[in-house]
C-alpha cells in the first residue's frame, strides 16, 4: 500500500493527468412514454489526490453520473447512451463485465447514502468483507479476516474483533457507514466515489464521518468524488467543486474561488440561499421556481426560467462552457456576485 | 430466544385449547350415536343406564379429563367399526402418512424453489411466463381431478404406474406428486416474488460495487434473503399437505391417517374420529410452531435483539 | 442584477404556460392510474370475462335451462353431450348434466365466494379493530387469528363434519372461520404498520375521531391486499368444497356438487368421461377466473413485481 500511496503523492505534485476523466456522458431513463436523458453531456476530470465535490439539488442527475462511473446503473430502464469514462487510459464503458468487476473495489470504490439498506442483513459484516476481499485477492480466510479487522479498526470501529461478527441491524447508523467505508477501502482503491455519505445520518455523526473520509483520503492520497446537495459539506472538504443542474455541469472551480466569486447564476442563487452567519439579513432568499421535468427542458439555457439575469439569447442558444482562468461555467451573461 | 420461548408457551396453550374444542365438538354428536349402538329394542331406561355407565351424563369437562387421562396412560381405545386397536392404527397408518407427507414435502421444495428462482432470474421471458402459467394451472386444477386424470393417463392407459395401494415406491409416486402439486405452485410464486423483491434491494448494489459476480450475488445473497419468507411459510406447507392428504389418501387408497379420519367421520366411528382429529390438529399446530421458529432462525433481525 | 429584457420576459411567460400544460397532462389521479393498469392487463381481463361466464352460468343457468336437476330417467342414462334435450349429456342416473353443473356452480359460488365475501367484511372489521386499538384487544384477537388462519381448510371442515355431521354446514363454517382469520391477520398487520405512519399521527393531531381516521385513511390502504387475499381464498375454498364432496362430505345428494359429480363419474372415465370432465372443467374455469382476477388485482395494485420497467415515476 505504501508504494501505491507514494506514487499517487508524486502524481499530484506533478500537476499531472487526471486519474478519471468523463467525456460527454449521456445517460437516459426509459419511462412510460419513451426515454429521456437525465445526464446530458457531462464532462468531468478527477485529479490524483484531490477531493472533488459534485453539488446539485435532488434529481439533477448527480447520483446517476456517479453510478455511471462504476457501471452500477439499474440497466433496464437506465442506459448509458454516449460518452467515455477514461480511467488510467482505458474506457471503463468498453470493458467486459469481468474486467469491470476487477476494477470495482480494487481500483474504484463507492459508498452509498443509506447504510442500513445498503448492507446485506442476513450476513455478518465480517463475512461480506471477507467475501469481497477474496473475490479480488487470492488469500485464505484467516488473512481476509485479519485484513477486515484491520480496516474496521482503521475506520474507527471500536472493538473490531467482536464487531466483525455483528449483523448490520446491530450497529448504529454511524457505525454502519464506517463499515461501508471500510468495505470500500479495504483493497486500497485509487478512487473513492461517495454518494451523499452523510445525508442519512444524525448531524453530530455527519461531522465525524466526513472527518474520517478526509483522513483516509489524505493518508492514502486517494482521489475522492463526493456527491452532495449540502454546500456546508462542500465548504469543509472540497478542493474543487462542480455544480450540476438539470443533467449538466454548469460551473466548475476550485472551492475558494467558487465561494467567493461564483460565475453561474445558479451557483450564485445557491450561495445566496445559504444562511450566512456573518451577514445580517431580514429573510432567507431561495431560488425561485423548480427544476423542470426532464421532458420539458427549455430550448436554450436550462436555467433560464429561474434566472434573474436571463436575456433573449439565453432562450435561443444552449450555452457552452466558457473556459477562463482555470474555471469553467455555462453562462453568457454572468454577473458579479453580491450576497444581497 | 425470548421470542421462541413465548411462541412455545403460546403453542402449548393452543394445543390444549384445541384438544378441548375437538373433544367437545365430537362428543356433541358422538355421544348419542354411542347410545345408538344399543339394539333398537332397548328401553329408554336401559339407554339411560348405558349412558350413565359410559359416563355420558357427567359434565363435559369431567369427560374431557377422563379422556385425556386415559390417553396419557396409553389406553387409546378401539375402533367402533372393527374393534381394531387405535394405537396400532396410529403406528401403522401414521408411518404411511409420514412417508407420503415427507415425499410430498420434499417435492414441494425440490421443485418449487428452483423453478421460482429460475422464473425470477429470467423475469419477463418465455421461461418466466411458462413457469408462472404452470403455477396458475397447478392451482386451478383441483387435486382430486388431477388424481383421476393421472390415474387415467399413467395407470389405465400407459400402465406405467399402479393406480392405488401402498406401500412400494412405485405406488408412492402418483399420490406424492398429486399431493405436492398445489404446494409446488404456491412455492414457485412465493420464491419468485421473494427473489424479485430482494433483487431490487440496495445491498445488491453494494455487493456489485464490491466486485462480486452476479452469480454469487444472486445465488448466495439474494437467495439467502429470499429464503426468509420461504422458510417461514414452510411450516404452513406441512399443514396444507396434511389437509390435502385427507383427500389424496382416500383417492389412492393409501392407508394413512387422513384416510382413517375421513372414513371414521363417514362411518361415525367416534373414538377413531376423535383421536385422529386430535393427532392431526396436533401435527398442524406443531408445524406452525416450527414455522415460527424457522422464521426466527432465518431472519437475523429477530435473533439476539 | 440586470433588468429582464421584455423579450426574455415574454419567452419566460410562454414557457411557463407550456410547462403548466405539460404538468396538467401528467396529472393522473390514483384512480385513473389504477383503471388504466387494469385495462392493460390482459390476463386480468381474461379472468374477468371467464368469471362473468361462470357467474352467469351459475346464476342464470338453472333458470334458463329450466330442467330439474333431480329428475332421473333410466332411459336416458349416459347420453353424450349434444344429445337432444341434453346439451351436455346425462349422468349415470339419467340426470341432465348441464343443469346439474349450473347448480353445482351456484353452490360452489355460494359456499366459496359468498362466504368469503362475508369473511372479507368480518376479517376487515376484526383486523381494523385489533390493529387500531392495539393492547389487550389486539393480543386476544391476534392470538385467536394467528392460531386459526394456519389450519388447512379441509382438515377444519372434516373436524366440523365430525361434530356436526355431513352436509354443507360444516364446510360453510370452516370456510367462514378460516378465511375470516386469514384476512383479519393480514389486515391487522397492515393496520399496525399504517397506524405508525405519520399521516395517521397527523390526522389524530388534527382532531379527527378514531372512526373517521379508520374509514378515510386506513381502509383504502388495506382494501387492496385484503381483496387479493380474499380472491386467493375463494379459489382455495372452491377446491376444498369440491374435494370434500368428492370423498363424500360436503354437499349431499340430491344437491349436486361439482366435486360430487366428478366422483360419481369416476367409474366411467374410459367410456363416458364427460360425466367427470364437464364438472371438472367447470371447477377449473371457476378457480382459474378467480385466480386470474386475484393475480391481476395484485399486479394492478403493486406493479413492482411485474413486467413494467421500473420507470422513474413509479418509484
Amino acid at each position: 500500500m505504501a508504494e501505491a500511496v507514494s506514487q499517487r503523492e508524486a502524481a499530484r505534485s506533478d500537476g499531472a493527468e487526471p486519474v478519471l476523466s468523463m467525456r460527454g456522458l449521456r445517460t437516459s431513463v426509459s419511462m412510460r412514454d419513451g426515454s429521456v436523458d437525465v445526464v446530458r453531456g457531462v464532462s468531468l476530470d478527477l485529479y490524483p489526490d484531490e477531493v472533488l465535490c459534485l453539488v446539485g439539488e435532488s434529481g439533477c442527475g448527480k447520483t446517476i453520473t456517479a453510478l455511471s462511473i462504476m457501471r452500477l446503473l439499474p440497466t433496464p430502464p437506465v442506459r448509458i447512451r454516449e460518452g467515455q469514462v477514461l480511467f488510467n487510459g482505458r474506457d471503463l464503458l468498453g470493458l467486459s463485465d469481468r474486467e469491470m468487476r476487477r476494477v470495482r473495489s480494487e481500483e474504484i470504490s463507492m459508498i452509498f447514502q443509506d447504510p442500513l439498506t445498503s448492507l446485506d442483513p442476513v450476513f455478518s459484516i465480517g463475512h461480506v468483507m471477507a467475501e469481497v476481499i477474496r473475490a479480488h485477492r487470492d488469500v485464505d480466510r484467516s488473512i481476509a479476516h485479519e485484513m477486515s479487522i484491520e480496516i474496521l479498526d482503521d475506520v474507527g470501529i471500536p472493538d473490531p474483533h467482536r464487531r466483525i461478527d455483528s449483523y448490520p441491524h446491530e450497529l448504529s447508523g454511524g457505525m454502519r457507514q464506517r463499515v461501508m467505508i471500510g468495505l470500500a477501502l479495504v483493497l486500497d482503491p485509487q478512487i473513492l466515489v461517495a454518494d451523499e455519505p452523510t445525508t442519512a445520518l444524525d448531524v453530530t455523526v455527519q461531522a465525524q464521518i466526513l472527518e474520517k473520509l478526509l483522513e483516509e483520503q489524505r493518508e492514502r492520497h486517494m482521489s475522492m468524488l463526493l456527491i452532495t446537495h449540502d454546500l456546508a459539506v462542500v465548504a469543509s472538504v472540497a478542493d474543487r467543486v462542480a455544480v450540476m443542474y438539470a443533467g449538466e455541469i454548469v460551473e466548475e472551480a476550485p472551492v475558494d474561488e467558487l465561494f467567493e466569486d461564483p460565475k453561474h447564476p445558479y451557483t450564485q442563487g445557491l450561495l445566496r440561499a445559504l444562511p450566512h452567519a456573518s451577514v445580517k439579513r431580514d429573510a432567507l432568499i431561495p431560488i425561485a421556481g423548480r427544476v423542470p421535468p426532464p421532458q420539458m427542458m427549455p430550448p436554450g439555457c436550462f436555467f433560464a426560467p429561474r434566472c434573474p439575469d436571463a436575456i433573449q439569447r439565453c432562450w435561443d442558444d444552449h450555452p457552452e462552457h466558457i473556459d477562463r482562468d482555470g474555471r469553467t461555467y455555462r453562462c453568457i451573461n454572468s454577473q458579479p456576485f453580491h450576497r444581497r | 430466544m425470548k421470542r421462541i420461548a413465548a411462541r412455545t408457551v403460546y403453542t402449548v396453550v393452543v394445543l390444549v385449547l384445541s384438544s378441548i374444542a375437538v373433544f367437545y365438538a365430537i362428543r356433541l354428536s358422538g355421544g348419542d350415536a354411542l347410545a345408538a349402538r344399543l339394539p333398537a329394542s332397548a328401553t329408554s331406561e336401559q339407554r339411560e343406564a348405558f349412558r350413565e355407565l359410559i359416563g355420558l351424563n357427567d359434565a363435559i369437562y369431567i369427560q374431557y379429563f377422563d379422556y385425556v387421562g386415559r390417553l396419557l396412560s396409553g389406553d387409546l381405545g378401539n375402533s367402533l367399526t372393527n374393534n381394531a386397536s387405535i394405537s396400532t392404527m396410529l403406528v401403522d397408518h401414521g408411518r404411511n402418512s409420514l412417508i407420503l407427507g415427507a415425499a410430498a414435502f420434499a417435492l414441494v421444495f425440490a421443485i418449487g424453489v428452483p423453478l421460482g428462482i429460475l422464473a425470477a432470474v429470467r423475469r419477463n421471458s418465455w421461461t418466466d411466463g411458462g413457469i408462472m402459467s404452470f403455477s396458475v394451472a397447478a392451482m386451478a386444477v383441483p387435486n382430486f381431478w388431477l388424481a383421476l386424470l393421472s390415474v387415467w393417463v399413467f395407470a389405465s392407459t400407459l400402465r406405467w404406474l399402479p393406480s392405488a395401494g401402498c406401500c412400494s415406491p412405485r405406488q408412492l409416486i402418483l399420490p406424492a406428486v398429486v399431493l405436492a402439486m398445489e404446494g409446488i405452485a404456491l412455492t414457485v410464486r412465493m420464491t419468485r416474488s421473494a427473489m424479485l423483491e430482494n433483487l431490487n434491494q440496495d445491498f445488491v448494489r453494494t455487493l456489485r460495487a464490491g466486485g462480486l459476480s452476479e452469480v454469487r450475488i444472486v445465488g448466495k445473497h439474494v437467495f439467502r434473503n429470499a429464503l426468509v419468507p420461504i422458510i417461514s411459510l414452510a411450516g404452513l406447507r406441512i399443514g396444507q399437505i396434511v389437509g390435502y392428504a385427507l383427500v389424496v389418501e382416500t383417492i389412492f387408497g393409501w392407508p394413512g391417517l387422513g384416510q382413517v379420519l375421513v372414513n371414521a367421520v363417514l362411518r361415525r366411528d367416534y373414538p377413531v374420529a376423535q383421536f385422529f382429529s386430535l393427532v392431526l390438529v396436533t401435527v398442524v399446530v406443531l408445524s406452525n410452531w416450527l414455522a415460527d421458529i424457522g422464521y426466527t432462525v432465518a431472519n437475523p433481525r429477530l435473533r439476539r435483539v | 442584477m440586470t433588468e429582464l429584457s421584455e423579450a426574455a420576459a415574454a419567452r419566460r411567460d410562454a414557457w411557463t404556460q407550456s410547462l403548466a400544460e405539460f404538468e396538467e397532462s401528467q396529472h393522473v389521479t390514483p384512480w385513473k392510474r389504477t383503471l388504466e393498469r387494469m385495462r392493460k392487463n390482459k390476463l386480468l381481463l381474461f379472468g374477468i370475462v371467464l368469471g362473468v361466464v361462470v357467474l352467469g352460468a351459475g346464476i342464470l343457468g338453472p333458470t334458463i335451462s329450466g330442467a330439474d336437476y333431480t329428475a332421473q330417467s333410466f332411459q336416458n342414462v349416459h347420453l353424450p353431450p349434444g344429445s337432444e334435450g341434453h346439451l351436455l349429456g346425462t349422468d349415470g342416473l339419467g340426470r341432465d348434466l348441464a343443469v346439474r353443473t349450473f347448480v353445482g356452480i351456484r353452490i360452489s359460488l355460494i359456499v366459496a365466494a359468498g362466504v368469503t365475501v362475508l369473511a372479507l367484511v368480518a376479517g376487515i372489521v376484526l383486523g381494523m379493530i385489533a390493529g387500531y386499538l392495539q393492547g389487550k384487544v389486539d393480543r386476544t384477537i391476534g392470538g385467536v387469528v394467528d392460531f386459526v388462519w394456519g389450519f388447512p381448510l379441509i382438515l377444519v371442515a372434516v373436524l366440523f363434519a365430525g361434530g356436526f355431521g355431513e352436509g354443507l354446514f360444516p364446510v360453510i363454517l370452516a370456510v367462514g372461520l378460516v378465511n375470516t382469520a386469514a384476512i383479519a391477520r393480514v389486515v391487522r398487520g397492515e393496520v399496525l404498520g399504517l397506524a405508525q405512519r405519520e399521516f395517521v399521527e397527523a390526522a389524530r393531531a388534527g382532531g379527527y375521531s378514531g372512526t373517521r381516521i379508520m374509514w378515510r385513511h386506513i381502509l383504502p390502504n388495506i382494501l387492496a391486499p385484503a381483496l387479493v387475499l380474499a380472491s386467493y381464498y375463494v379459489a382455495v375454498a372452491v377446491i376444498a368444497e369440491a374435494a370434500l364432496a368428492f370423498i363424500g362430505l360436503g354437499a349431499q345428494p340430491p344437491l349436486p356438487s361439482l366435486g360430487q359429480m366428478v366422483g360419481d363419474g369416476r367409474n366411467f372415465l374410459r367410456i363416458n368421461h364427460w360425466e367427470s370432465t364437464v364438472p371438472g372443467i367447470a371447477i377449473v374455469m371457476l378457480v382459474l377466473s378467480v385466480s386470474l382476477i386475484g393475480d391481476g388485482l395484485r399486479d394492478v395494485f403493486d406493479p413492482r413485481l411485474r413486467h413494467e420497467a421500473k420507470g422513474v415515476d413509479d418509484r
